[in-house]
């Protein structure tokens, strides 16, 4: 029993949909980079996710996308590159803060940004083997009750996940430029890379 | 006692440090943006070592470990750069920058502690 559930968040919008025909199939890839990087990023502080909702390109465009009922933290951070740029958005159930910060009484809100941070990395990380290296910015926490529409143009991509803490949501924002080809950068893609934990002395 | 800096914009982070390195014997101080952090390498020259985020407000961490390098009187601090980022164009740059070492966020304590101790003399 949750005495303090945290904030009501509704997903409203969304966004561009359909995904133009030009740039669907690198969306689509993006998409999968992100749900992928954010089951990696929970697992490595040892909570499993399920994915609990339909995705977005499930989803019928009628269809509303998946409610957030006790999201109390969320992070927003943005990226850019000349071929790509966006926000990756988080949103925590107070829960699932509490059960995955490394520091007992640690400051969730700080710790929602860290893993939005860590999670940017991961799909940045995948980027790079595709031959694409976005830039980051600083990770911004706040609570809300409602986020507003995407603005017109963006494309929006939604993932809502279970866990044994509590539900989690991802949110993409992305502007992808229709010359981006993906595919013609895999070649590169098993290109091994530097592990998280590992130590690179120069 | 050894004193390392550890500049990160994260509290959560900066704590994790603060515990991983406290429990080894070390002394951590803090910084939570990069221009703080280039306060305080210059009133503590003698940092065992410097711990330094990447993607951080105010200057990134790439810009404090150049200013750092190119200040005759800093520029032997080991510096770590610690970072969620594995670009390898960033690492190339941080090495041609100076840097000692890079480790990839979520650290593991024990190799952080090792790498500290290495590069500290300890």
């Amino acid at each position: 029993m949750i005495s303090d559930p945290g904030p009501r968040l509704d997903w409203i919008g969304e966004g561009f949909d359909p995904v133009p025909a030009q740039v669907r199939d690198v969306v689509s890839v993006l998409d999968e980079l992100g749900h992928e990087s954010v089951k990696e990023l929970f697992a490595a502080y040892g909570l499993r996710i399920e994915e609990s909702g339909p995705t977005a390109s499930q989803r019928r465009p009628s269809q509303a996308p998946p409610r957030s009922p006790t999201a109390a933290f969320i992070s927003s951070i943005g990226f850019s590159s000349e071929e790509l740029c966006g926000s990756i958005l988080l949103g925590l159930a107070r829960r699932v803060a509490d059960g995955t910060v490394p520091i007992r009484g640690g400051n969730l809100a700080d710790w929602t940004s860290e893993l939005d941070n860590q999670l940017l990395g991961r799909f940045k990380n995948r980027l790079v083997r595709y031959g694409i290296y976005l830039e980051m910015s600083v990770p911004m926490a706040i609570t809300a009750d409602m986020l507003l529409a995407a603005p017109p143009g963006r494309i929006v991509r939604h993932h809502a996940f279970a866990s044994k803490c509590g539900p989690l949501w991802l949110r993409l924002d992305l502007d992808v430029n229709p010359s981006l080809e993906l595919a013609a950068y895999a070649a590169g893609a098993s290109e091994p890379m530097l592990a998280e934990g590992e130590v690179l002395f120069f | 006692m050894k004193r390392v800096l550890i500049i990160d914009d994260s509290e959560i982070v900066r704590q994790e440090v603060q515990s991983a390195l406290g429990t080894a014997g070390f002394e951590v101080l803090e910084a939570a943006d990069g221009g703080e952090g280039l306060t305080k390498i210059r009133e503590e020259p003698s940092l065992a070592v410097v711990l330094c985020d990447v993607h951080m407000p105010v200057k990134t961490g790439l810009d404090v470990l150049e200013q750092v390098r190119s200040e005759g009187g800093l520029s032997a601090i080991p510096i770590i750069m610690l970072t969620t980022d594995a670009d390898p164009q960033l690492m190339q740059r941080a090495r041609s920058a100076g840097a000692s070492a890079w480790i990839v966020k979520p650290f593991k304590p024990n190799l952080l502690v090792s790498a500290v101790q290495k590069l500290a003399g300890a």
